[in-house]
């Protein structure tokens, strides 16, 4: 049986007479796929900066890789960041001014050291080795995200951490990159994508619903093929 | 490139926007230009004073009344000039108690020397009583001058062995004087009863304007006195004044009076320079600051999206003051080398433009001077990237990347 | 695509200063030295300040091509020209012609030194042109291009 990559007990986030969420208690294990699905407002994006390490629950304890995440500082919570997730983003996120391999690069050199070489290994995988020196307003937007694919798993993360990764992109775009999260789910790596999608979430082999801050569902998708 | 270095991080950031990264730099190398040019001249003229302080030997100038500040343009800038007074006087200020040392000068005005329009002056010296020329001679002259002999300011073309035309006639350089930042290194000297001669077969004799009475076979231009160090200077000349002054129609000059007026006139003008250059560098690191602010807040996404990558809020403050320092040190480089340039071609003219004795400071002052510039145009700029490093450190990394979305 | 090319002003500008320096900002003696046959010949310095006429002028000319000039050859081409233009300026006064030997003669220590910083100046300001049109000439990878 896998171990627990992520363990959330009883987290809330309250701010004042919001509550953002309410008593999550949720466990993914390494190796899953899961898609935490929900309207706007339902609380998905603030799980999102929880468990990527981006925001402090105000209630509950979150458990990461075996290490309790819930009291950290804000330099230690960006060390396991940097350590251990990989963030992909719907807006892409790129620095303008770095070409692709310098993008996935800079994800190196906060984190160890930049090596080109294994830089452009990377860009290889998604397709993208032979646009290593363009500059990303110089790349489709299937092609940033693909990049964006590669910065997030350069530093072999344990967790790659998907905000809606298909939303800025056309219907052919977002299968290729559909068909490289299928990829490296095959290979092993534990995926958590956050969307309002169907669709997308239908691609997951577990899907949490969330509705108001809270887990309403929590089912697994028998359509999809166990890992 | 097989690594990417913080260098080209800050590099390519900084060549996203030239014509600021420019204007920044350009207003530390506006700073140090202004600072490095104020301090060399300031330590060429106060070098210059020093030496005239310490080589000049007279004390005391007596010339014909109305001619004291002739004497000292023609002293201090080497501005050729003619006037004349009894020798008499010479010899009974020789008797007076007080005075340890007197010697004669005869200035003369030329109309123009070898192949040059510009006047140059020339000055007869008595080989007897000179105690002003002789201690700046490069190398001792160990005998007397002979008949069409001269001796050379440093700034006089000609090495020794070469012949130079005063007056129509060939005379030959039997020495040169060592640089003394003074008029002296743009005159020639001979003896003072040759000089005399010259100068009545000359074609300037009929416009002389000798004063009447004089003996046109022993006038002279100027006595210099060396005081005895037991009498008060400014009390002698006082004394001397009163008792000779109406019957030779002469008045004085005090080197130590004179010394100390160019040295107020050298305070006033560091005192500005320094100021100014002051101000210079507080407005540099008040521009760069609110640039550097306003910078932070433009990249709020860019810092955002890296500290989402991993870089701590520490690496982030590092990126910042290392592209201050990198701007900060292009700037004062930059004004340091401008004005070295600058200072070293037209030294010349500027040490004639000052009017001020002025000698070019060697290279070890060169480079500390430049090396102290240069340090403190470096400071400017991470001093002034502290408020937006500040800044930087209130950046929450999500929220930014989410405001730009 | 037409880019303004900062050089090429620069370049004119200089070019200009170069004319004017001997004859406006530092003017050259104007007196002339007598011979042993008892006519006047002009000085050095006269013939340096004739020679920065020229220098100065195919400066300017060159300049002014360069503002029209878009392919990355012939821009090449009239960089080094405005590079030579400024290594000739230096030379004038200095190895080919020279000024006046009095240090503290107004062509030696007021035009001289102009026209040494003027043409350095301008060999610079050729030689990064020079430098960004071969960067620009076709076969050459460029960073971020396509």
């Amino acid at each position: 049986m896998s171990k627990n990559i992520l363990e959330l007990h009883d987290v809330s986030m309250i701010y004042g007479p919001v509550k953002a969420l309410q008593n999550i208690t949720l466990s993914v294990q390494q190796g899953e796929w899961l898609a935490i699905m929900g309207s706007s407002g339902s609380g998905k994006t603030t799980m999102m900066n929880i468990v990527g390490c981006m925001n402090k629950a105000t209630h509950g304890v979150v458990v990461l890789d075996g290490e309790k995440i819930s009291r950290l500082n804000a330099k230690d919570l960006t060390a396991i960041r940097r350590d251990k997730i990989g963030l992909i983003f719907q807006q892409f996120h790129l620095i303008s001014y770095l070409t692709a391999v310098e993008n996935v690069m800079i994800a190196q050199y906060y984190h160890s050291l930049a090596d080109e070489k294994e830089a452009l290994e990377a860009l290889e995988r998604v397709g993208l080795g032979h646009r290593a020196r363009h500059l990303p307003r110089q790349l489709s937007g299937g092609e940033q995200q693909r990049l964006c694919i590669a910065r997030a798993l350069i530093n072999h993360p344990k967790l790659i951490l998907a905000d809606e990764p298909t939303g800025n992109l056309d219907e052919a775009n977002q299968e290729t990159v559909m068909n490289i999260f299928h990829q490296l789910h095959a290979q092993g790596s534990t995926i958590i994508v956050v969307t309002h999608s169907p669709e997308v979430a239908a691609h997951a082999r577990r899907v949490v619903h969330l509705e108001y801050g809270r887990m309403i569902r929590d089912e697994v998708n028998v359509e999809c093929p166990a890992a | 490139m097989n690594r990417l270095t913080r260098f080209q991080l800050i590099r390519c950031n900084l060549s996203r926007k030239p014509a600021r990264a420019c204007i920044l730099a350009g207003l530390v190398a506006l700073f140090a230009f202004t600072l490095f040019c104020g301090t060399i001249i300031g330590q060429g003229v106060s070098a210059g004073t020093r030496l005239m302080a310490e080589r000049l030997g007279a004390d005391v100038l007596f010339v014909p009344y109305g001619y004291e500040s002739e004497v000292q343009s023609s002293l201090l800038r080497g501005e050729p000039s003619s006037f004349f007074m009894d020798s008499a006087f010479a010899a009974e200020l020789r008797a007076e108690a007080g005075a340890e040392k007197v010697t004669t000068q005869l200035f003369i005005a030329t109309l123009k020397a070898a192949c040059c329009t510009l006047p140059v002056q020339l000055i007869g010296i008595d080989p007897q009583t000179d105690f002003v020329v002789r201690p700046w001679l490069a190398d001792a002259l160990r005998r007397p001058l002979a008949e069409n002999e001269v001796l050379a300011g440093s700034k006089i073309v000609g090495q020794v062995g070469d012949e130079i035309m005063l007056f129509g006639k060939k005379l030959t350089i039997a020495a040169r004087l060592d640089p003394t930042g003074m008029g002296f290194d743009t005159s020639v000297f001979m003896d003072i009863g040759r000089a005399r001669r010259l100068l009545l077969l000359s074609d300037l004799a009929p416009r002389l304007n000798l004063p009447e009475g004089l003996d046109r076979n022993t006038f002279v231009s100027s006595t210099l006195v060396k005081v005895d160090p037991a009498t008060d200077v400014r009390s002698f000349a006082n004394d001397i004044s009163q008792r000779y002054a109406i019957p030779y129609n002469l008045d004085f000059v005090m080197v130590a009076g004179m010394l100390s007026d160019i040295s107020a006139r050298l305070q006033a003008f560091s005192a500005f320079f320094y100021a100014f250059s002051g101000l210079l560098w507080v407005l540099a690191v008040i521009v760069l600051a609110l640039v550097f602010s306003a910078s932070v807040q433009e990249r709020k996404k860019e810092f955002g999206l890296l500290r989402l990558v991993g870089a701590s809020r520490a690496a982030l403050a590092r990126v910042v003051m290392q592209e201050a320092l990198l701007l900060g040190a292009a700037g004062a480089l930059l004004g340091v080398a401008a004005a070295g340039v600058l200072m070293a071609l037209f030294k010349t003219y500027i040490g004639v433009a000052l009017e001020l004795p002025s000698l070019s400071p060697g290279f070890a002052s060169l480079a500390l001077t430049g090396g102290g510039v240069f340090s403190l145009g470096l400071l400017a700029g991470p001093l002034a990237s502290l408020p937006a490093v500040r800044k930087l450190g209130r950046i929450d990394a999500y929220l930014a990347l989410r405001e730009e979305a | 695509m037409k880019r303004f090319s900062w050089g090429a002003f620069v370049t004119i500008a200089l070019g200009a200063l170069i004319v004017l320096t001997p004859y406006g900002v530092f003017p050259v003696c104007e007196a002339a030295v007598l011979t042993a046959a008892g006519g006047s010949v002009p000085m050095k310095c006269f013939w340096t300040a004739r020679a920065s006429l020229g220098n100065g002028g195919l400066a300017m000319a060159a300049g002014f091509l360069l503002l029209f000039a878009q392919n990355p050859g012939l821009r090449l081409g009239l960089a080094s020209l405005v590079l030579a233009a400024g290594l000739l300026t230096v030379l004038a006064p200095t190895a080919l012609i020279g000024v006046c030997r009095g240090e503290t003669m107004p062509c030696h220590m007021g035009t001289l030194p102009a026209l040494m910083l003027l043409g350095g100046l301008t060999m610079l300001v050729g030689a990064a042109m020079a430098f960004k049109a071969k960067k620009a000439m076709p076969g050459r990878a460029c960073r971020g291009r396509a």
